[in-house]
């Protein structure tokens, strides 16, 4: 089976210092992936040279996206994912069902899905379809991105620290959708500091450290803030 | 492409609208814009007026003279309106610095010609509020009010990445943010020009002028749009790229534009009305005194009028001396003023040429430059003004000179009255404003300028758009 995302011996380097190096990695349908790492590791780093943002002057290695090579069809390759970025970046002035529909058809998708069915399953209550985003708090604003990836149909979906900024029960809703998202058959790779969200969605997790990602193991029964820290530092 | 372009142009539009704030700030420049037009309408109107009850009366003055001497005639006078465009209303230019009314008169210099015209340039005094200074000055600054957040705050609420990420282009990104920008303020220069061309229709060359002010409004306009979206593009905070574009205006519209004539004008410096009459006053005395019967020039002239003439004696000539005195004199202080104008002007075009120089420092006074020349405003349809004027004198006051010569009697000199036919046949050449191209080379750098004021901002959005 083609893997939805694939990374070859990928390394980026800036101001003389190599952030990402020679990293191999594959994503399948159907599983979601976890990247943890330390504050300025180069999580967000990593999903911005997914999505082709990195200059090739700084980057060399091989993404394919759904079988498409990034850099040679860039736009083709991007059609196939969703990126959500850590602040939901939704237009204030704009209800859900108008953001959605505006950032779809700049993408050109060609047959999204019904917005409204993504809306319900994204969680979004119904009375807050037609109200501006100005008024939405961040985690409906997470489920408006999170319905534009399921109305985009998109097979690969990245998230950048989804969980970042949202009380108990945002974040349990949140998850539930991750679940549901990959139940679908989509392949997600998350960046995250929340190691307990990632343990509960994620097939696999990761450490990115050193520019190099490392699969890791952890056992919640024994979960401390101090074993954390050494996860974090490489000695666990 | 275009529909992508368009769809983004359009959100940023409804996006505006929603802030409440950019739209109220397009409401006042609209008012400011309106209040601009209606003024200077009126100032025109003045001038206009003014020119048409003078035209009119000193037509009427000169007509009727009765019989008299041709000399009282000479001292007469003629009242001369300098040729107003109807652009003026947009850009009066030197109009109030120049003046816009000459009084010549025999073997005097025109009452122009040492007008300050450097002023024009030198931006030193706040004019009346013109259409032309809205788009000059008011319209770059309410576009920073309004954009600077466009795509700082999109950066910062990580609508940029979301777009970014999920493929739209960065140069789609950045043409639909440039439209929405620029497309209510072209349409408001194209709903100025459609105005004016509407009430100056069949005035001299409006078409070309016209096109050549909208097209330099239109690249000054496109570079502002450009720069505040590269500069909102870059900057990470918010006061940030306001500060940043503040600064830019500050430098662009007010510093370099009056640091530069300041500098021209201390570099050639041009003398003062008193000081260049008391120069041509010396220069007048070392040419010589005509009622001095042992200076050189003028017995030499009067050797040579008795030998034309054949005659020993003054009193023997079949013409009057005291005409042919006149027709030389005339020609004598005649030559030094116009050398003494072309002093002043060689000095005023040297101060020009020294702003051109450095035009590229300053847009804002490229832009001044274009709608100067465009409404013939500027300093070379004023020298042409002057030049056409000086010739209207100089040859009415020869015609005079030599109706003196022939018609008087000398022997009776004083007593003699000439027919008012006369003065109405005397040549009054009609002052025509001189064509747009007169400016050609002012034109022609400033175009050059706005060019490049396009191409830089054009070219540091590429390469900051690229980066994210």
């Amino acid at each position: 089976m083609t893997a939805l995302l694939s990374i070859q011996q990928l390394s980026l380097r800036f101001a003389g210092r190599e952030i990402l190096k020679q990293l191999d990695f594959s994503l399948p349908a159907g599983e979601v992936v976890s990247v943890l790492g330390s504050n300025g590791a180069g999580k967000s780093t990593l999903l911005k040279s997914i999505l082709g943002l990195h200059t090739a002057a700084h980057q060399t290695g091989t993404i394919q996206i759904a079988g498409v090579n990034l850099e040679q069809s860039r736009h083709q390759a991007l059609s196939q994912l969703a990126y959500v970025p850590e602040q939901p970046a939704v237009y204030g002035h704009l209800s859900a069902i108008e953001n959605i529909r505006y950032f779809l058809s700049l993408g050109a998708i060609s047959q999204p899905a019904d917005i409204t069915s993504c809306l319900t399953m994204a969680g979004l209550p119904e009375h807050a379809w037609q109200r501006p985003c100005s008024e939405y708090s961040k985690g409906m604003k997470q489920k408006v991105m999170l319905a534009f990836a399921l109305a985009k149909q998109a097979k690969l979906l990245l998230l950048d620290e989804p969980n970042s900024g949202l009380d108990p029960q945002a974040t349990e809703e949140l998850n539930q959708l991750i679940v549901q998202c990959k139940a679908r058959g989509m392949g997600i790779l998350v960046v995250t500091h929340d190691v307990l969200s990632a343990m509960a969605f994620s097939d696999r997790l990761l450490m990115l450290a050193n520019g190099q990602l490392q699969p890791v193991t952890i056992d919640q029964s024994s979960l401390t803030l101090e074993s954390l820290k050494r996860l974090y530092q490489g000695q666990a | 492409m275009i529909s992508l372009v368009w769809k983004i142009a359009s959100n940023e539009w409804r996006r505006l609208w929603h802030a409440r704030i950019p739209a109220l700030l397009m409401l006042v420049l609209l008012v400011l814009w309106a209040i601009a037009a209606l003024a200077a309408h009126h100032h025109w109107q003045d001038h206009a007026n003014t020119l048409a009850e003078v035209t009119q009366s000193s037509q009427q003055d000169w007509q009727s003279q009765p019989d008299r001497h041709p000399h009282r005639v000479s001292h007469f006078g003629d009242f001369v309106p300098k040729p107003l465009h109807p652009l003026s209303v947009i850009e009066p230019g030197i109009l109030d610095q120049s003046g816009h009314l000459v009084y010549l008169e025999a073997h005097r210099l025109n009452s122009a010609n040492f007008n300050p015209a450097t002023e024009a340039t030198s931006l030193g005094r706040f004019p009346l509020m013109t259409p032309a200074m809205i788009v000059q000055w008011w319209m770059p600054l309410f576009l920073i009010m309004i954009a600077y957040a466009t795509i700082t705050a999109e950066k910062m609420t990580g609508i940029l990445a979301f777009m970014r990420g999920n493929g739209i282009p960065a140069w789609a990104i950045a043409t639909g943010k440039w439209l929405a920008l620029f497309l209510p303020l072209f349409t408001l220069l194209c709903l100025q020009a459609s105005l004016t061309l509407a009430w100056s229709w069949g005035s001299d060359q409006v078409l070309l002028r016209l096109s050549l002010m909208l097209l330099a409004q239109a690249m000054y306009i496109a570079g502002w749009c450009l720069l505040v979206l590269a500069v909102s593009w870059f900057s990470r905070q918010l006061h940030g790229a306001l500060l940043m574009l503040m600064l830019c205006w500050v430098c662009v519209c007010m510093i370099f534009p009056r640091g530069l004539a300041n500098l021209a004008q201390m570099t050639y410096p041009t003398q003062p009305r008193t000081e260049a009459e008391h120069h041509a006053e010396i220069k007048l005395k070392a040419l010589g005194d005509s009622h001095n019967p042992d200076d050189p020039h003028f017995a030499a002239f009067k050797a040579g009028i008795l030998k034309k003439y054949q005659v020993t004696s003054v009193e023997d000539l079949p013409v009057n001396y005291h005409g042919l005195l006149m027709q030389e004199g005339e020609r004598l202080t005649t030559a030094v003023y116009r050398e003494q104008q072309a002093l002043h002007d060689a000095q005023l075009n040297r101060q020009n040429a020294s702003i051109r120089h450095w035009l590229w420092l300053t847009p804002a006074l490229a832009l001044q430059y274009v709608q100067m020349a465009s409404s013939g405003n500027d300093l070379a349809h004023h020298q042409a003004f002057i030049r056409q004027s000086e010739n209207r004198r100089y040859q009415l006051i020869q015609y005079l000179n030599q109706i003196h010569t022939l018609k008087v009697d000398q022997h009776d000199d004083h007593n003699t009255r000439v027919s008012a036919d006369f003065w109405k046949k005397a040549p009054r050449p009609a002052i025509i404003l001189a064509p747009v191209l007169v400016s050609r080379d002012s034109i022609e750098a400033a175009l050059l300028v706005l060019l490049g004021w396009i191409l830089i901002p054009g070219v540091l959005l590429i390469k900051v758009a690229k980066r994210t």
